[in-house]
């Protein structure tokens, strides 16, 4: 049985990034004792995986995994399992069956919103808009190999307003077209001329979205199971 | 819970922000309002190597078993950390509550090894607590210590209160009664520190006066005070069975040394080589009951999540039952998932079927540890392998398909000659050679043969206590002699740094007179010794230099057998005679029976249990 789990993720574990999150779940599932698949060969692994690595420091109300089981578990007794175990911070909080045809989360990614609180309010409804009424909005981007590239940002900014004190962006995110919001906010504040500290933010994903006739949380599967 | 002592910005600083954020599964949380007694449970280094360390474990959870008492964790910060708070005038906090320690009731510290003694001062230093303790006030917790640095206390005896000598679950418990009560009633801390200094194994350094001759050796060493023993005499827990293990240890987010159960078979070790301290001041063995053991590790798993167990003792296989333990490890359907790993076997009753049944030959390396090369030099250390036992073992390990092998050796042990020390590499080449014997289609990946030599130094309570370590320069000698003598194809050859292993043995069999030393290089600046990419031997020796110090007085010089040795005041059950004939069997080379074999009287039988009963019923 493949699910979807959908859990969020607040407090103090928000300084625990993606690799240690990995081992983290993984020791939480053992705990909670679900029959969770493990890979073949001499070192199996237990076979789950996240839709979206989240950055240190940043919280969310929507995280998505696939994880595979072994045996069929009514879903509100998994999350009662899972959730006992979890460590302070992690709440799942719904979950559906996928088929083994759906793509992966990881893959069907597109976009994601998120609130980003500003603690020293310097950014205006103005600069806003004013970014967003360039054609193009030009960043270097170091790649994997460590080469600059000139990157255009602006198709990967799906929207974006200021309300009350938050910036909430929706922006590409997943292995093709992929967005971070520290990328948004220092351009936005570089045409200012204004430069970013990280500590004036603080970063919040509400929502992670797959192209299934136009941007739909993850938990809405294309299979219907 | 949700509380945290950093602000984000500083948070989003440094390296694995994660090592200060408490809340790890099994952390335990109290209201701190409801607790008479707040306790900071200090490993000064960084909470990576603490977080590995069981003994801090235990004690957690020992303490943390009163309702009345809160124990919460304490570690260096990482340099990144450490500087921000220096600069912020930051106070050092507790993971747990996030919350300063300086106004805790106690800061306790396991101290595991000398060269974190600069490390203890940062931490106090950080709390904003004076560092010597007849600068603390009542309103500043008491600051103790444990662990095996503890058997010679001297050289840090200005930094703590009281040190405890022996093993926390002794009597901890009836130390905190004690404490408890003491504090309702509101008495000083000296009143508590003379209650304290009744307790066996209880050592309160301002009770005790020293007096040294002309030539900078004890003359005397006395207590001042009515309550102080004149001698004070270690407490071990004899009943290991029934002893308190942590059944919920702390699951770390981040990746730590040792990233999974651990289970304690034994604490002692039957042995008896020469130059090990562990090896005489756990005495006597004590062996912990299969039965325990075994569910032991199926509710460990089960609380932790964890996917491997270690069995960690002194010398694993010397466990009467390892092999029952071992096949319900594997076997046990409870811990399907679950890997064993077993460290420090011995070569000798190398078990390769264990081995392969457990571990991933393609991945592990097989580790040794002869210590010396020639085997009269093995003697001399009563190290109890031949080297036909070590090349049968690579042999047989090769066959089944290791073709990784990793040796540990020690170099400047007493008597060595230039001999001895070649004797390293010809071992090492002993074992390619015996790779080369094995059929051609065994050998198709690459052997890789690890040699390390570590510098020997003398440990208070061994046999070589007297005896004077070797100069840097004359490691150093040795350490080239292997490098010039080895077959670089397929041997590796690694070595420890001399200067390191001088002021380890420098502060090893200090007195103290240390204490100014080493507050002296505390202040030139010195952190994370331990560590070799921070460790500065300059401040060390303009510190000795500043004070018009000779370092070879404590790490070079032979000692008389009549000398009071700074540590002479404790006893760990093993007579002082014992270690001296002991001495004398290794100058002469002549090896002993280690307890497995036969008792030598060695003294601690005076605990009355433990291996010295177990053999001869
Ligand atoms: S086997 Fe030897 S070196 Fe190892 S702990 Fe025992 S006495 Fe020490
Ligand atoms: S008294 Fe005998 S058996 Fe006991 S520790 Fe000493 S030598 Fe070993």
């Amino acid at each position: 049985m493949l699910v979807r789990l959908k859990f969020k993720k607040e407090g103090p574990i928000r300084f625990v990034g993606h690799l240690d999150m990995m081992r983290t779940f993984q020791k939480m599932f053992s705990r909670a004792g679900i029959p969770i698949a493990y890979s073949e060969g001499f070192n199996p692994h237990q076979v789950f995986s996240f839709a979206s690595a989240l950055a240190v420091g940043v919280t969310s109300e929507s995280e998505y995994m696939d994880v595979k089981l072994t045996k069929d578990v009514a879903m509100d007794i998994l999350l009662e399992a899972i959730n006992e175990k979890a460590p302070v911070g992690i709440v799942f909080l719904d979950g559906v069956e996928i088929m083994s045809k759906e793509t992966s989360a990881m893959a069907s990614v597109v976009a994601a919103t998120y609130k980003i609180e500003v603690l020293n309010p310097i950014i205006t409804v103005d600069m806003v808009a004013e970014m967003m009424s360039q054609d193009t909005l030009m960043i270097r981007k170091k790649n994997k190999k460590g080469k600059i590239n000139d990157f255009d940002l602006r198709p990967g900014i799906i929207n974006i307003v200021l309300k009350e004190g938050n910036l909430i962006m929706t922006i590409a995110n997943g292995s093709h077209f992929n967005v971070k919001p520290e990328m948004v906010l220092e351009k936005l504040l570089a045409l200012n001329d204004l430069s970013y500290e990280r500590g004036d933010y603080r970063f919040h994903r509400v929502e992670i979205y797959h192209d299934h006739n136009g941007l739909r949380p993850l938990l809405e599967v294309k299979l219907g199971s | 819970m949700n509380k945290l002592f950093l602000e984000d910005k500083i948070l989003l600083q440094v390296e694995k922000p994660a090592r200060y954020i408490g809340n790890e599964v099994n952390a335990i949380y109290k209201n701190e309002n409801e607790v008479a007694i707040r306790f900071a449970l200090c490993f000064p280094d960084v909470y990576d190597i603490g977080m590995s360390h069981l003994g801090l474990s235990i004690l957690y959870n020992l303490l943390n078993q009163r309702d009345d008492l809160w124990c919460e964790r304490v570690f260096s910060p990482w340099v990144d950390l450490d500087r921000i708070m220096e600069e912020e005038k930051l106070p050092l906090f507790a993971l747990e509550s996030q919350e300063p320690i300086k106004t805790f009731d106690f800061i306790g510290i396991t101290i595991q090894y000398e060269m974190c003694y600069t490390n203890i001062l940062r931490v106090l230093d950080l709390a904003q607590i004076p560092l010597l303790s007849k600068d603390r006030t009542e309103d500043h917790p008491l600051v103790c210590a444990g662990g095996p640095c503890v058997y010679n206390p001297e050289p840090i005896s200005d930094f703590i209160d009281f040190f405890y000598i022996g093993e926390g679950e002794v009597q901890l418990d009836a130390l905190m009664d004690a404490y408890k009560f003491h504090k309702e009633s509101g008495g000083t801390k000296k009143a508590f520190l003379e209650i304290a200094a009744t307790f066996e194994g209880i050592y309160v350094p301002a009770f005790y006066e020293v007096s040294y001759n002309e030539d900078g050796t004890i003359e005397s060493f006395l207590p001042n005070n009515p309550n102080a023993r004149p001698q004070v005499k270690k407490v071990i827990m004899m009943d290991m069975t029934g002893s308190r293990y942590p059944m919920k240890p702390i699951v770390p987010y981040i990746q730590t040394v040792h990233d999974r159960v651990v289970l304690e078979l034994f604490r002692g070790c039957a042995r008896g080589c020469r130059f090990c301290q562990a090896g005489i001041i756990y005495r006597p063995v004590r062996e912990k009951d299969l039965e325990a053991l075994k569910e032991q590790a199926i509710e460990i798993v089960k609380n932790t999540g964890h996917d491997e167990i270690s069995l960690i003792s002194l010398s694993s296989s010397d466990y009467s039952h390892l092999n029952a333990l071992a096949s319900h490890l594997i076997e046990a359907p409870e811990l399907a998932h679950v890997n064993l790993s077993l460290p420090s076997l011995r070569i000798d009753d190398f078990s390769i079927e264990l081995m392969s049944k457990v571990q991933d030959v393609r991945k592990s390396s097989l580790t040794f540890a002869p210590e010396a090369g020639s085997q009269r030099m093995r003697d001399v250390i009563n190290k109890n392998i031949s080297e036909e036992d070590i090349l049968k073992g690579a042999y047989e390990a090769f066959m089944g398909g290791w073709n990784r092998v990793k040796m540990y050796f020690m170099l400047g042990l007493p008597t060595e000659t230039e001999e001895d020390v070649l004797a390293i590499a010809k071992l090492g080449q002993d074992i390619v050679n015996q790779w080369f014997t094995m059929p051609g289609d065994m050998r198709k990946q690459r052997l890789q043969v690890v040699l390390s030599t570590s510098f020997f130094i003398p440990k208070p309570f061994t046999p070589f206590q007297w005896m004077g370590q070797a100069s840097s320069d004359a490691f150093l000698e040795k350490s080239k002699l292997i490098n010039r003598n080895i077959n670089k194809k397929n041997i590796k050859y690694n070595s420890h740094d001399a200067d390191t292993s001088r002021i380890e043995g420098v502060l090893a069999r200090g007195d103290r007179k240390l204490n100014e030393v080493i507050l002296k290089v505390y202040q030139k600046g010195a952190r994370y010794d331990a560590w070799s990419e921070h460790f500065d031997v300059a401040l060390w020796n303009e510190a000795f230099a500043d004070l018009g110090m000779d370092s070879a007085f404590y790490n070079e010089r032979t000692r008389e057998l009549e000398e009071i040795l700074p540590w002479d005041f404790i006893d760990v059950g093993v007579n002082k005679s014992f270690l001296h004939d002991e001495f004398l069997l290794a100058s002469k080379g002549e090896t002993t029976v280690n307890c497995l074999e036969g008792c030598t009287n060695c003294g601690a039988m005076c605990f009355e249990g433990g291996i010295c009963y177990a053999r001869k019923a």
